[in-house]
């Protein structure tokens, strides 16, 4: 098992009283798992809690066979937040040589893997500032950064934000070589539906800091035809069909 | 993890105005100036004009400069990792926060070192062309004091980057407060002065003076050395100033290790 949670609970005072509540929610190695849900949800504060970015109430998070607080958890894991912020006076280039220094085990031939993932993102503009970039570009370099490691498992917060058509689908079918290569665990949150709609094995609606639904993509398209419906289903529906 | 804050810090561009002033200066002294031995025990004095300047006095407000550029510059970078975008950037990789806060002070003072160490090499060349010495005691004192004078902002600026979420904030009030260090440092005499002499209130600043790491006392035990090289140094007087980085450093370390991003 890749990640574990069980019981894991947060409020927010802060924020109107909000609060997560997970009972149990597991990932299995080599799956590829969307958690989808309106804005303010708990998405994003549930993947922060699994990486300790931010302190659950209660709870245990294990992430790869380790307690999620220790730092040998995150060995083998990259995560992509929805907002980031890379030094802007670096380079492309350089930022991915920097934020290589913060890994355990950074590649020994790390120019040859950013060339080579350059290569597979369509990135020409290595050596151009992270400040003069496009949004679309700084999405790009950050996914670079994101997949530059062989890690087991990428925790994708909105990947796809800014990014044209072509410029995604090279993304996830570097995603799914890697899957096919490597067996990699892939955990992904966002809004845009289709991007999840082939790709997915097993999907999570969260609504108001709890998990609502969950199914499996076979489970989706034999009774919702898409995760389109599926999620309209549940978020926009007054009386949800249960999968 | 020390070598990522490092390769931040040197891309600040403010920071490189440290050495930039002692080589501006070196420069200035060797046009207009000239360097001869003191007769008053420093160890030796510049020469403006008419206007002779021992060594001490020059390098005091040559440091406040490099102490502006290091309140400006050096805070920036800890400011931006405070910032929940790139703070989950970094602290999802397989970094502890220890490692991240006792790194960023490792890279600061090792930065700090480089700096002197480059603000050194101008200076050295100026007192051996213009005054045929090479005094080491001089460019040690640079060399160990600068980097700590420095770190004493610092540790005080952190607290306050912690505690506000703010550069401009953190900055200001880091500065300030470590000012208030000069005060505490000779408040047996303003309590007297002002005619305190209360024994709680005496005791109560002599412990407040313990809370503030002490860049008035690396100041004058650095006026010391550069007028009278390390025997002039009061030792007590630096176990002071190294005693009182203490309970800033751990107060910022706590609040760091239960800051959520």
């Amino acid at each position: 098992m890749i990640l574990k949670a069980q019981n894991v609970a947060k409020t927010y005072s802060s924020r109107d009283d909000f609060s997560l509540q997970i009972d149990n929610f597991t990932i299995a190695e080599g799956s590829f798992t969307a958690m989808l849900g309106p804005n303010g949800s708990g998405k994003s504060t549930f993947l922060k809690i699994i990486l300790d970015l931010l302190f659950a109430d209660s709870g245990d998070i294990t992430l790869l066979g380790t307690n999620h607080k220790n730092k040998l958890a995150r060995d083998k894991v990259s995560y992509l937040p929805e907002n980031f912020s890379f030094p802007k006076s670096f380079t492309v280039g350089e930022m991915l040589h920097a934020f290589a220094d913060l890994k355990t085990s950074p590649p020994p031939n790390l120019d040859q893997c950013i060339s080579d993932l350059a290569e597979a993102f369509n990135v020409d503009y290595l050596d151009k500032k992270m400040k003069g970039l496009s949004k679309g570009m700084r999405q790009t370099a950050a996914l670079m950064n994101t997949f530059l490691y062989d890690d087991r498992f990428y925790i994708l917060d909105e990947p796809f934000n800014g990014l044209d058509a072509v410029q995604k689908k090279a993304i996830m079918d570097y995603i799914f070589q890697q899957q096919e290569e490597r067996n990699i665990t892939v955990l992904i949150t966002t809004h845009i539906l289709s991007d999840i709609d082939k790709t997915c094995d097993t999907l999570h609606l969260i609504k108001d800091g709890s998990i609502i639904n969950s199914a499996s993509k076979a489970e989706i398209q034999e009774q919702f035809g898409n995760v389109e419906e599926y999620y309209l289903n549940h978020f926009e529906s007054a009386n949800p069909v249960t999968s | 993890m020390i070598r990522f804050t490092i390769r931040t810090i040197l891309k600040n561009k403010i920071l490189w105005a440290w050495p930039g002033i002692f080589v501006l200066f070196a420069a200035a002294t060797f046009y207009w100036g000239g360097i001869s031995p003191s007769a008053e025990g420093a160890s030796f004095v510049f020469n403006f004009g008419k206007a002779s300047l021992p060594s001490g006095m020059v390098m005091s407000q040559i440091t406040s400069f490099v102490v502006l550029m290091g309140i400006i510059g050096f805070p920036n970078h800890f400011a931006k990792a405070l910032e929940p975008e790139r703070a989950s950037l970094m602290l999802s990789n397989p970094i502890s926060r220890s490692e991240f806060f006792f790194s960023d002070l490792a890279a600061m003072v090792t930065i700090s070192l480089a700096y002197a160490f480059l603000s050194v090499f101008p200076m050295a060349i100026l007192l051996g062309i213009e005054g045929g010495i090479f005094p080491m005691q001089f460019f040690l004192t640079m060399l160990l004091f600068l980097p700590l004078l420095l770190l004493t902002y610092y540790v005080t600026i952190v607290l306050f980057l912690i505690l506000t979420d703010s550069y401009l904030a953190g900055a200001l009030l880091g500065w300030i407060v470590t000012g208030f260090s000069s005060l505490f440092l000779n408040i047996e005499k303003v309590l007297t002065t002002i005619g305190i002499n209360s024994e709680t209130i005496h005791t109560t600043m002599d412990v407040l003076s313990f809370l503030i790491p002490s860049s008035a006392a690396i100041q004058q035990v650095m006026q010391a050395a550069y007028g009278g090289g390390f025997t002039a140094i009061d030792g007590s007087l630096l176990a002071f100033a190294l005693a009182t980085f203490l309970p800033m450093t751990a107060l910022s370390y706590y609040l760091y290790l239960n800051k959520e991003f």
